[in-house]
């Protein structure tokens, strides 16, 4: 019982992290250039005087289906034998498509203009570029420090050994 | 040689103390015969009793309320619960990765970081078992990471 109230806590930070993320990024992309994209998108409704509350709702929404993504293809619970690259492009193209039906459904960007779709799959391969990297740099610094780690425990279990005989 | 066996239920740990006039060739084959016994586990294969090493075992793990101990080739059953398992193993390296299974270290290839921040270990064999999250901060600890 207590590990799902755990397991239940992680999720809803997961969430509130890519829902926090996207909300600054936004902003930040709003302040800069939500006065042009005025008439483009209904994110920048706005102008640059920051995001409407109706997207911002949207966006918690987005959150909370990508983190039921994670749920889906990173945990086991559901997907039990999966190899980690499958895992990464489902969730990929699970994003992608969520993103797409959202820009259609709530007027995100007019999916209708293949230089929208560019620029988005454009932003949206150089997040997923940064975050993957950082991701595998800190698997590769962490599973060093593990291998170190069970190095020395051996050796020391070596000594130990040899030292009581 | 005579043996005497002296129960003390408030004793935490079995102790046996040799009374000799000199450590001679006997004495030290003694010792060295109670140092294997030390390091095995009694478990049945085939319906024969036999005492297993613990070098040898990779993990034990607990299936429907019996344990059962894998070696490289050979699978074995014991005769204890696996949280008294873990106790009785805990100083020669074998930690618990999940509800139902423990795990020799030494016989450890590789731990690498896993989906849900979990563990993946690769064992001497090349089998994979999985260390649930809940575990994985004990052995990340364990090993000085974090």
């Amino acid at each position: 019982m207590m590990e799902e109230r755990k397991h239940l806590l992680d999720y809803l930070a997961q969430l509130m992290m890519i829902f926090g993320t996207t909300i600054l990024v936004v902003t930040l992309i709003c302040c800069a250039v939500g006065d042009e994209g005025k008439g483009y998108s209904t994110m920048f409704a706005l102008g640059s005087k920051g995001v409407p509350v109706n997207t911002v709702l949207q966006y918690l929404l987005s959150s909370g289906c990508v983190t039921v993504f994670r749920f889906l293809f990173f945990s086991d619970k559901i997907i039990k034998k999966m190899s980690v690259a499958k895992r990464v492009i489902a969730m990929l193209i699970s994003v992608i498509a969520l993103i797409g039906i959202f820009a259609y459904i709530f007027g995100w960007f007019p999916v209708d203009e293949p230089r929208c779709w560019m620029m988005f799959l454009l932003c949206f391969g150089l997040c997923f570029v940064i975050s993957a990297g950082i991701s595998v740099w800190k698997e590769t610094t962490e599973n060093k420090h593990l291998a170190d780690g069970l190095k020395q425990l051996k050796e020391k279990r070596n000594e130990n050994i040899d030292r009581s005989k | 040689m005579q043996i005497n066996v002296e129960i003390q239920e408030d004793t935490a740990d079995t102790v046996v103390t040799i009374q000799c006039r000199a450590q001679d060739a006997f004495v030290k084959r003694l010792i060295a015969a109670l140092r294997i016994i030390d390091k095995q586990i009694m478990v049945a294969h085939d319906g024969n009793i036999t005492a297993l090493d613990l070098e040898e075992i990779l993990y034990i793990e607990s299936v429907d309320r019996k344990c059962f101990a894998y070696a490289a080739d050979k699978v074995y059953e014991c005769f204890n619960k696996l949280y008294e398992l873990e106790a009785q193993l805990e100083p020669y390296l074998f930690v618990r990765i999940n509800k139902a299974c423990i795990v020799n270290l030494k016989n450890i290839n590789s731990i690498k970081t896993y989906i849900d921040r979990r563990l993946l270990i690769t064992l001497s064999n090349e089998e994979q078992l999985i260390v649930s999250r809940q575990y994985a901060h004990e052995i990340k600890a364990l090993l000085g990471v974090k």
